[in-house]
């Protein structure tokens, strides 16, 4: 056989091997991309609700709320808002917690529900978020942007005591999702779910009055 | 063999194209949340800036509160993002005095337009905040009846005589918050066995005589502080001829020094502050002898409002002068003058009247044009808006 023939046949070979290897990353890594995509939107849906609900919190139409933070803890907290801001009547009492449920209709273990309840008049409306929440960890801050018990760090210590609620100012939000199925690493059966994380430090401008 | 190297060579460049063009497309995708992102911060930061720029407006100008409603929103632009704003105004205008609090309601839009493969998406955030002005005159000390002694029991004594007069029934009509009868004297707690001679005068009152025990001088000193320093107090001196404020525009006036009013008016309209050392007298016949800090009304003199002696008082009546309104005898804290010796003689006439409490706020407000607003509370909706 001629050599020079063979040799095409053995580069040929190699450039073949060489794009299929490519293309399997390719592809992988557009999978990855296509769930890191989604995670993000999902996260995104999350983050526009608390976008809504915590700068306004304390709202109501000719005043704040009485009393605008009543539970303040790592990973739940309840506040006071007027959901329709040109009317009036009672403010909704809206709060924000990271269950220990898991999300059944997901492969991923760690994923939980993030429920958002909105109480008012006798009336409550629960929304369970099952995007792939794996965490929801909240910090709160006073105006001086720390602790006011040097001993416990930087953050108010949560929970946060009714004394001491008066005297939140920021409020630390971060957020973690994760893709619902699992993406597969290499050819060695490993495999990890695709993480979006957002963190936010609101300053809600009806806690400064 | 090069023939089928073209070719393989060719298929490889078409794929590498294929896999370029996809990856990129997704990285766009990745950008584009961000960019999202930044554009709604801004659009939010525009409706936030407009309020800013509206509160600047409304302190240079009150007809910017009226003529920017919602049927004529105010526009314009900051940074080449759009934005309309209105004021609702909470009928607190129209339905209370400029002397008293106000509060509004901005309503500011602004939208962020967003080129996207060839379309224009629009974000539009809307921010609403309401801002109260608490009016100068809410400084002014609620009329507790006729007379008022807000000072240390052991800081002043009685005497009364000749024909003066007292009523807590108020001749005009009153406002909300107001009451139309009042006491005739009020005292802090402890005074009401001082009441001495005053007590053998005419009062027609219900109660003639009460104590407060909140009663306290130390806001309207502020008060006077206040108005001291303001462009729009005037300090009367020597003799003085012009008039002493209008019904439409009462004015608030201090007596510090000798000062003599010659006759030339009949009635005054505000607030009219006596000062430690001052010696005012109205005469439109024979003038008495000045005494330090004291205000002597020979004739016939109406004062419309309130008047305030501080750190002393000596007052006389003659002829038939009249204080419709509240007159309230006080010192400062840590006063350690003479006692204040209250001598009320004459035909004078003290007369609770709500009308005056409105003249004495009116000066107040109109002397010290306060107009500072302060946000209550505030709310921001965004909406995503995709043609």
């Amino acid at each position: 056989m001629n050599a020079g023939l063979i040799a095409s046949y053995v580069i040929a070979g190699i450039i073949l091997v060489s794009m299929l290897m490519m293309n399997m990353r390719v592809s992988n890594s557009s999978v990855e991309l296509t769930l890191t995509q989604l995670t993000r939107e999902k996260t995104s849906t999350v983050t526009d609700m608390i976008y809504d609900d915590f700068p306004n919190m304390g709202y109501n139409l000719t005043s704040t709320t009485n009393s605008i933070l009543t539970i303040a803890d790592s990973n739940r907290i309840q506040f006071y808002r007027k959901l329709d801001k040109f009317s009036a009547g009672n403010p909704e009492l809206i709060t924000w917690e990271l269950t220990n449920e898991p999300v059944t209709e997901t492969q991923n273990p760690n994923d939980v529900i993030l429920r958002r309840t909105v109480e008012v008049n006798s009336t409550t409306e629960v929304t369970d978020i099952n995007l792939g929440v794996t965490r929801f960890r909240i910090w709160y801050f006073d105006e001086f942007g720390l602790s006011t018990l040097p001993e416990d760090g930087e953050f108010l210590p949560t929970p946060v005591g009714a004394a001491k609620r008066d005297s939140v100012r920021q409020i630390y939000i971060a957020l973690e999702l994760q893709s619902p199925e699992p993406l597969n690493i290499g050819f060695t059966g490993n495999s990890r779910y695709i993480r979006s994380g957002w963190e936010k430090r609101f300053s809600p401008g009806n806690l400064a009055n | 063999m090069g023939r089928a190297m073209l070719i393989i060579c060719s298929a490889v460049l078409i794929s590498m194209g294929f896999i370029s063009m996809s990856t990129s497309q997704q990285g766009k995708l990745l950008t584009q949340n961000n960019v999202d992102y930044a554009e709604f911060t801004m659009a939010k930061n525009t409706a936030h800036s407009a309020i800013q720029l509206a509160m600047q407006e409304i302190n240079q100008d009150d007809l910017f509160l009226t003529t920017y409603h919602k049927d004529n929103p105010w526009t314009g632009s900051i940074e080449g993002r759009e934005f309309d704003l209105y004021i609702d105004t909470l009928n607190d205008v129209a339905g209370n005095g400029f002397w008293q609090s106000d509060s509004i309601r901005i309503v500011s839009n602004a939208t962020q337009y967003i080129q996207k493969g060839g379309e224009t998406d629009s974000i539009t955030v809307e921010v609403v905040s309401l801002y109260l002005k608490e009016s100068f005159s809410s400084l002014v000390p609620g009329f507790e009846g006729a007379m008022t002694f807000a000072a240390d029991p052991d800081m002043y004594s009685f005497s009364a005589g000749g024909s003066a007069s007292i009523s807590g029934n108020s001749p005009t009509a009153c406002g909300p918050g107001q009451e139309e009868s009042k006491a005739g004297v009020t005292v802090t707690s402890g005074s009401d066995g001082k009441l001495g001679d005053l007590q053998n005068i005419d009062v027609d009152a219900d109660p003639k005589y009460d104590v407060d025990p909140n009663l306290n001088y130390q806001p309207t000193d502020e008060l006077i502080a206040r108005l001291l320093n303001s462009p729009g107090a005037t300090r009367l001196s020597g003799d003085w001829g012009d008039p002493l404020g209008t019904a439409d525009q009462p004015g608030v006036f201090f007596v510090d020094d000798h000062m003599r009013l010659n006759g030339k008016q009949k009635e005054g309209f505000g607030i009219l502050v006596v000062k430690a050392g001052a010696y005012m007298e109205y005469c439109d016949s024979n003038c008495t002898d000045p005494d330090a800090a004291s205000l002597s009304m020979n004739g016939n003199f109406d004062w419309n409002g309130l008047i305030i002696f501080e750190d002393a008082y000596n007052f006389t009546g003659r002829g038939t002068p009249r204080i419709n309104g509240n007159v309230l005898v006080g010192h400062t804290e840590g006063y350690d003058g003479q006692p204040i010796e209250i001598d009320i003689s004459g035909n004078i006439h003290f007369q609770y009247d709500c009308q005056g409490e409105n003249y004495a706020k009116m000066a107040a407000a109109d002397a010290v044009k306060q107009n500072k607003y302060s946000r209550v509370v505030t709310t921001e909706v965004s909406n995503y808006i995709g043609n």
